[in-house]
């Protein structure tokens, strides 16, 4: 179990190089256009070339420079790809891109040999890129962890109840409240309920509020982004509980346990709701990636300072913050990874039967 | 009883068609005046002056001439007008005349010993010499810019106008704004403005009741300021707040009427004082100017941020923080510094020796930035500089200092937070959380405390445009920008606030004509350009088939159409403060292209396609039966982009269509995100038509038409195939008394008007 375990983490990293750095060449490679304005891009090269990205040059050649002149696509032409010049006069100043090969190489050495990710460039120049991250994961993390807790006793009392009143009018109702949530996406329900209860009623606030306030609107404020995250899980995992639930409820095991004497409820509380946990469990730990991911929208709409809003900044055409993005992805998917990981380890928590990592 | 009241019905039949007839015949109104003539380039022509037009019954028609098709008198060549005058009985004229306009020809052998005045053709003369506007009067900047704005628009040479994008936002009702209007650089003053109830009126960020006797304005940005380091920030967010806790040398103030500006000093003690001044036109100029600073001057620090290891005296504010500030710039290569226009290496306010400094070839003290004394910098500049160009660079709050005792301590991380800077301005800030709130509190130490009425600030960053405007009309902000997709429920608004864009959008055009051409431009492009769209007269035709109004009002919704280049946003003369279009120049530059529908004429966008197609069929581009493939390449920004392409595609392949010889126009859309529609199809030249808009310095439009040149100065032309220094704009101009008519090209204007020019038959001459 536990060399099973260590390979694991170690298959972890792997994969996480292995992501980062398609991440990093896919990246590096999306099309990068310099803005409209001669003064915008005077400044956009001179940020390249302070980000490390591009070099600068001076070329005072006057056969070079009347070229520059008469034909900017022709000299364009002799210069690598995504290079531009400037006039000044007598000479010119160019802006080259420094290879790719060079750029991957001088960030894998910074992280490898330094833990250094770089700073931001564009979402919040020269701050460390994981300074930003560690600075919103908390309120990301607290929103998640909040949502998990709300929707699993939700999402598994409504799967029973819906179970064990099959085909009744309590599951129908259930079933068709599943249906539409699980159809509707979390920005639509997240709109409505802040048009509604925000904007409408004046119930809750309209949008999270800063980490200085203080009092009952620190917690008020969670109440909408829980909900907003929450519908679609609950449905998802009524639906699945349910369904597991009603297959366990007619198995063999199951009449053994009435017939040796148990009530419903002990047969149903000591025997069915565990043996239908076997699939649930690791689809609960599974969600709380979904959730993570479903937190980047709901972030944007009600104006929570998460790890979502960065990422989605970071990735702002034209204005890649490519240290920034990397260090995000590298979050997502440690998460991500780990997430499987603890599916795998659970199913042996849950299910005596199951050993991972077993010898054949 | 049937049969009577038929026949009284039959009867009352008959009265009634006969009582719809005339006795007599219908008059057809005459008109006179409409032969053929010929002109000079250059000449001013009135197409309505000597016209007139008579009918029997009505009199007088003149008044209800209409004339269809325009005369270019800057471009040689044959044009058609047609008039049109309809009378009371609905019976209608037409008269086609044709004007022939003579080309300007420079003497093809000159004089070996010339003489210095040139011989004048027709009332004008090529332009000879060295010219530079900068120091010229007004009115002479005023002329030269509305002749080339002209210019562009007869030739097409900037593409086809079409719409600007505005903005539309309401106040709270605490809110006292100064003016009512947008006023160019203030804005609506909301710096200026007062409150009429404080925050215990009204609902905080908390949600709750803020403080009895605070004023603290709340506004809303959708991302949160990048960095607090004015060097090297490039975004409006942190504009808008860095603005707020930092002063500049010298700050825009309203002038007594509210009605523009001044320039007053904040910063600084005085005006910029001249060393060995010149005059110049009037205007008093030097290389090097010093700036005497107050002596009250102090930084304000966070409470949290510990000073205990500056130096004694490390609160005021002196000489040795600016220049120390410059010099730190330019050694660490912020962008603010070595870029971006107002930087110490641009053309227009060179910094002696900055740029061999950045380039490591000099020492700092070889360079033009210098204390003089505790209280007193000198800046040496390369070119000559004005007391308005040294005011109105500093008056950036880039050019003030930053701590430097605190960047010594913080190092690159300078301006991250609220407790990695020093203050100076209006405000200090209070508290940052990125994605959250910045909050601004008056600054206790600032030298000037009635200058806002403010007592803090809240900006809250909503993500969510949609929601930041909910969050206006629930009482939670002081300012709401309307969006869109609301914009009808509120345009009658009464305190409805407009501020004019500035980015004209247009239809920018690929006139080379030929492969040959093309390949000269753009080699191994191998695109092959629209024939039709070398030809002047259908780029004319294009102009004139857009109903602008329709297509800002009922597609762009928020938007205002532009028949003209340059919005009301703009002005040449930036000292003077008004727009040039409400200048007397501006409105010259319309006529005769139908301003009262914003340039949107049928008849005439039909008239000049014919002229233009049979032209070309003439020309042997095309032949009958021939189908026109134009592709326009649409920003895939928005519905409303879209709507905007099928708008244009559905009034072009109507009116564009030759029915005697079966020629039509066939418009093909096609979509390219922002800004692959520049990089991969205008830019380039690998396109017919495209739209597209870019804004520059709104202060400097003459600056601005660089990006209208052939030669691609500024890097971002999008209109090819016209020659831009080609000496056909005619400028009429006095300068100390003396009336001067000449003929210049567009690129020689550009440069006479922003960096000085040699002009030789009128053309701008690059030694």
């Amino acid at each position: 179990m536990i060399r099973y375990s260590l390979i694991r983490t170690l298959w972890v990293f792997i994969i996480l190089a292995t992501v980062l750095s398609i991440n990093f060449i896919l990246l590096k490679n999306a099309p990068q256009l310099p803005p409209p304005t001669e003064e915008g891009r005077s400044i956009y090269y001179s940020r390249q070339v302070s980000d490390g990205f591009m070099t600068v040059r001076i070329e005072r050649d006057p056969d070079l420079v009347r070229e520059a002149r008469e034909s900017r696509p022709t000299f364009l032409n002799r210069l690598p790809r995504n290079s531009d010049f400037f006039h000044e006069g007598d000479q010119i100043r160019i802006f080259e891109p420094v290879p790719l090969i060079q750029q991957y190489f001088s960030w894998v050495n910074n992280i490898v040999t330094e833990w250094n990710w770089g700073v931001s460039t564009w979402v919040q120049p020269n701050v460390e890129v994981f300074e930003i991250l560690m600075s919103r994961i908390p309120v990301t993390i607290r929103l998640n962890l909040v949502a998990l807790f709300f929707y699993i006793p939700i999402g598994f009392a409504l799967g029973i109840l819906a179970a064990l009143r099959k085909n009744t009018l309590v599951d129908n109702f259930i079933s068709v409240f599943v249906m539409v949530m699980i159809s509707l996406p979390s920005f639509v329900i997240m709109t409505f309920l802040v048009l509604i209860f925000a904007f409408g009623l004046g119930w809750l606030p309209t949008s999270f509020p800063s980490s200085d306030v203080t009092g009952a609107v620190q917690y008020t404020a969670l109440v909408l982004p829980v909900l907003g995250l929450s519908f679609g899980a609950i449905a998802s995992l009524t639906r699945t509980s349910r369904a597991e639930l009603t297959e366990v409820l007619t198995s063999e095991f199951l009449l053994l346990a009435r017939t040796k004497g148990l009530s419903q409820t002990q047969a149903v509380l000591r025997h069915a709701l565990r043996n239908s946990m076997v699939p649930l469990v690791p689809g609960i730990i599974g969600s709380f990636v979904g959730l993570l991911s479903g937190s980047v929208i709901i972030e944007l709409i009600y104006a929570i300072p998460g790890t979502g809003r960065i990422f989605i900044r970071a990735m702002t055409q034209n204005q890649y913050d490519f240290n920034l993005i990397l260090a995000i992805t590298a979050f997502y998917t440690v998460v991500g990874l780990f997430a499987i990981l603890l599916v795998d380890l659970s199913y042996g928590f849950v299910d005596p039967r199951i050993r991972m990592g077993a010898r054949k | 009883m049937k049969k009577l009241l038929l026949a009284l019905s039959f009867l009352v039949l008959v009265f009634g068609l006969a009582a719809c007839g005339e006795d007599t015949p219908p008059s057809v109104p005459t008109l006179s005046g409409v032969g053929n003539a010929t002109i000079t380039v250059g000449q001013s022509f009135d197409p309505l002056a000597g016209v007139s037009a008579n009918d029997a019954t009505d009199g007088s028609l003149t008044s209800a001439i209409t004339v269809t098709g325009t005369v270019n008198t800057a471009v040689a060549g044959t044009y058609t007008l047609t008039y049109s005058v309809t009378n009371s009985a609905g019976e209608t004229r037409t008269a086609t005349r044709t004007i022939t306009v003579q080309a300007v020809q420079p003497d093809p052998d000159p004089d070996p010993d010339p003489d210095p005045d040139p011989d004048p053709v027709g009332d004008f003369v090529l332009a000879q010499g060295f010219y530079d506007f900068k120091f010229a009067p007004v009115d002479v900047k005023n002329a030269f810019f509305g002749a080339a704005e002209r210019w562009l628009l007869q030739t097409g040479a900037g593409g086809i106008p079409i719409f600007a994008n505005s903005t539309f936002s309401l106040f709270s009702s605490r809110i006292q704004l100064p003016v009512e209007n947008f006023v160019p650089v203030m804005g609506f003053g909301t710096g200026f403005a007062t409150m009429s109830a404080d925050d215990s009126t009204v609902r905080m960020d908390d949600g709750r009741p803020g403080n009895a006797g605070e004023y603290t304005y709340r506004g809303a940005f959708i991302f949160s300021p990048t960095t607090f380091n004015q060097w090297i920030a490039d975004d409006s967010v942190s504009s808008d707040v860095n603005v707020w806790f930092l002063d500049s040398l010298y700050y825009f103030a309203f002038n007594d009427e509210f009605t523009g500006f001044d320039l007053l000093p904040s910063m600084a003690a005085s005006m910029p004082i001249p060393i060995d001044s010149e005059v110049i036109l009037g205007t008093v100029a030097a290389n090097t100017w010093r700036i005497e600073l107050r002596e009250d001057l102090e930084w304000f620090y966070h409470p949290s941020i510990n000073t205990s290891a500056f130096p004694e005296g490390h609160e005021r504010i002196t000489a040795e923080d600016f220049i120390g500030t410059y010099r730190l710039a330019l050694e660490e290569g912020w962008f603010r510094a070595i870029s971006g226009g107002g930087d110490f290496l641009n053309a227009a306010q060179r910094i002696v020796g900055a740029r061999e400094f950045v380039d490591g070839e000099v020492e700092f003290d070889e360079v033009g930035l210098r204390v003089i004394d505790e209280f007193t910098i000198e800046f040496e500049f390369v070119p000559l500089m004005s007391e308005w160009d040294v005011s109105y660079w500093l008056s950036s709050m880039v050019m003030s200092p930053i701590n430097l005792h605190l960047h010594e301590v913080v190092g690159a991380s300078y301006g991250t937070s609220h407790t990695t800077i020093a203050a100076h301005g209006r405000m200090f800030i209070d508290f940052y959380e990125p994605d959250s709130i910045v909050r601004l509190r008056e600054n206790p130490n600032f030298h000037s405390p009635n200058r806002t009425f403010f007592t803090g600030l809240n900006f809250q960053i909503l993500p969510d445009p949609d929601f930041a405007f909910e969050t206006f009309l629930a009482g939670g902000l002081d300012i709401g920008g309307v969006p869109t997709a609301r914009f009808d429920e509120f345009s009658s608004h009464p305190e409805l606030r407009f501020t004019p864009g500035a980015t004209t959008f247009r239809m920018n055009l690929n006139a080379l004509k030929t492969p040959e051409a093309q390949e000269a431009a753009f080699p191994g492009s191998g695109f092959t350009p629209e024939p039709i769209i070398g030809y002047q007269d259908f780029r004319l035709a294009m102009y004139f088939a857009l109903d602008r109004e329709e297509i800002a009002r009922d597609l762009m919704r928020t938007a205002e159409p532009q028949m003209f280049h340059f919005t009301p946003a703009y002005l040449v003369d930036p000292q003077g403060g008004i727009s040039f279009r409400d200048t007397e120049f501006g409105p010259l530059v319309g006529e005769g292209f139908s301003r009262s529908t914003f340039g949107f004429n049928e008849d005439a966008a039909r008239a000049l396609w014919m002229q233009a197609i049979n032209q070309a069929v003439a020309d042997g581009f095309y032949s009958p039966g021939d189908v026109i493939e134009i592709e326009l390449v649409i920003q895939a920004a928005s519905p409303a982009q879209a709507l905007l392409g099928d708008w244009v595609e559905a009034q072009f392949e109507r009116l564009f269509v030759d029915t005697a010889r079966n020629i039509r126009v066939e418009i093909t859309v096609t979509a390219a995100p922002f800004p692959q529609n520049y990089f991969n199809y205008i830019l380039p030249g690998t396109f017919d038509l495209g739209m597209g808009g870019i804004s520059g310095g709104t202060l400097d439009a003459a600056g601005f038409l660089s990006q209208y040149r052939a030669d691609n100065a500024g890097g971002f032309t999008l209109n090819w195939g016209l020659d831009t220094n080609v000496a056909e704009i005619p400028v009429t101009y006095t300068i100390a008394g003396e009336t001067f008519h000449e003929i210049w090209s567009f690129d020689a204007i550009h440069r006479a008007l922003t960096a000085g020019v040699n002009v030789v038959d009128g053309r701008e001459v690059v030694e």
